[in-house]
């Protein structure tokens, strides 16, 4: 194999990577937020949304100045989502007409996943949650459509 | 679309859905809430975003299930597995190599499942990602397979 394909293969290995903690980073808001509100005071969960929105990660190893928050953590996924596709569509190409048409859907999905990102990073509720959720498996069912 | 594409998406679904589980709950949630202070805020972080646990045997069920019909969809048979023949071409054998790695996941979900293991949950979390790698070598390796 050489060096193009090696490249592109592991920036697809990164993609999917990345792919599989945003969903795990969206899928841990969506599970959260439901018992959140129904057993907890609203004071008190505003305040341990707070604590959450606040935590460094990884919580050791590092210096603190490198730590994430956790917004922190999902941008930085978004972005490595972003240069590594980039580089996949650059390297792959978007040959087939009807897979441009498909990819176009597939970046205004995550012009609206960026948009909800910046939402629960400024304040988490139920509905940018679900909605977060929602489009994120929009995305992966149309990456789906474009694999083939 | 076909029954091919829609397990196409079914597969990538119930993989992100429970690697996602797994890698973020491990790797992230597990250890920021312990250090959350105080304790019990953690704690209550961690006991509520605990639910949705079971994910990992409905995810298996599912992958196996469209993991088959898109091996058949590429011309193999039980035939080609009982004989071996499927080994004689490099997909197939980096498909057996999946397949073990997948045995392996599906006994660590039987014999520890969700509790405590701190090394073997790293050794689960390698074979996943071994597992993508070999997927997407099998998807996206031109002219290999």
């Amino acid at each position: 194999m050489d060096a193009t394909i090696t490249l592109y293969l592991l920036a697809i290995y990164i993609h999917i990577l990345a792919t599989v903690l945003w969903v795990g980073y969206s899928l841990f808001w969506t599970v959260l937020i439901g018992p959140l509100g129904r057993t907890v005071a609203p004071q008190q969960a505003d305040h341990l949304l707070g604590l959450l929105r606040r935590a460094l990660w990884p919580p050791m190893a590092i210096p603190v100045a490198y730590r994430l928050t956790l917004p922190g953590f999902g941008w930085v996924t978004l972005a490595i989502l972003g240069l590594t596709g980039t580089l996949i569509a650059l390297i792959g190409g978007i040959a087939l007409p009807q897979y441009r048409r498909l990819f176009a859907i597939k970046l205004g999905l995550v012009f609206v996943l960026v948009l909800c990102h910046y939402w629960i990073a400024q304040r988490p509720t139920p509905k940018r949650i679900y909605l977060t959720m929602i489009v994120t498996l929009c995305v992966v069912g149309t990456s789906a459509l474009l694999v083939r | 679309m076909n029954w091919y594409h829609l397990c196409v998406i079914l597969h990538l679904f119930a993989v992100a859905l429970w690697l996602g589980h797994m890698f973020f709950w491990s790797i992230v949630v597990g250890p920021v809430t312990k250090r959350i202070e105080p304790p019990e805020a953690g704690q209550a972080l961690r006991q509520l975003s605990g639910r949705w646990g079971g994910l990992g045997w409905p995810a298996l069920a599912l992958l196996i299930l469209t993991g088959s019909v898109m091996v058949a969809y590429r011309g193999m048979t039980v035939q080609h597995f009982a004989s071996g023949e499927f080994l004689s071409n490099p997909f197939g054998r980096v498909l057996a190599m999946k397949l073990v790695l997948v045995a392996g996941m599906i006994v660590y979900q039987w014999r520890v499942g969700h509790r405590p293991a701190p090394r073997l949950i790293v050794a689960n979390i390698i074979a996943a990602l071994l597992i993508l790698a070999l997927s997407v070598l099998m998807v996206r390796a031109p002219g290999v397979f």
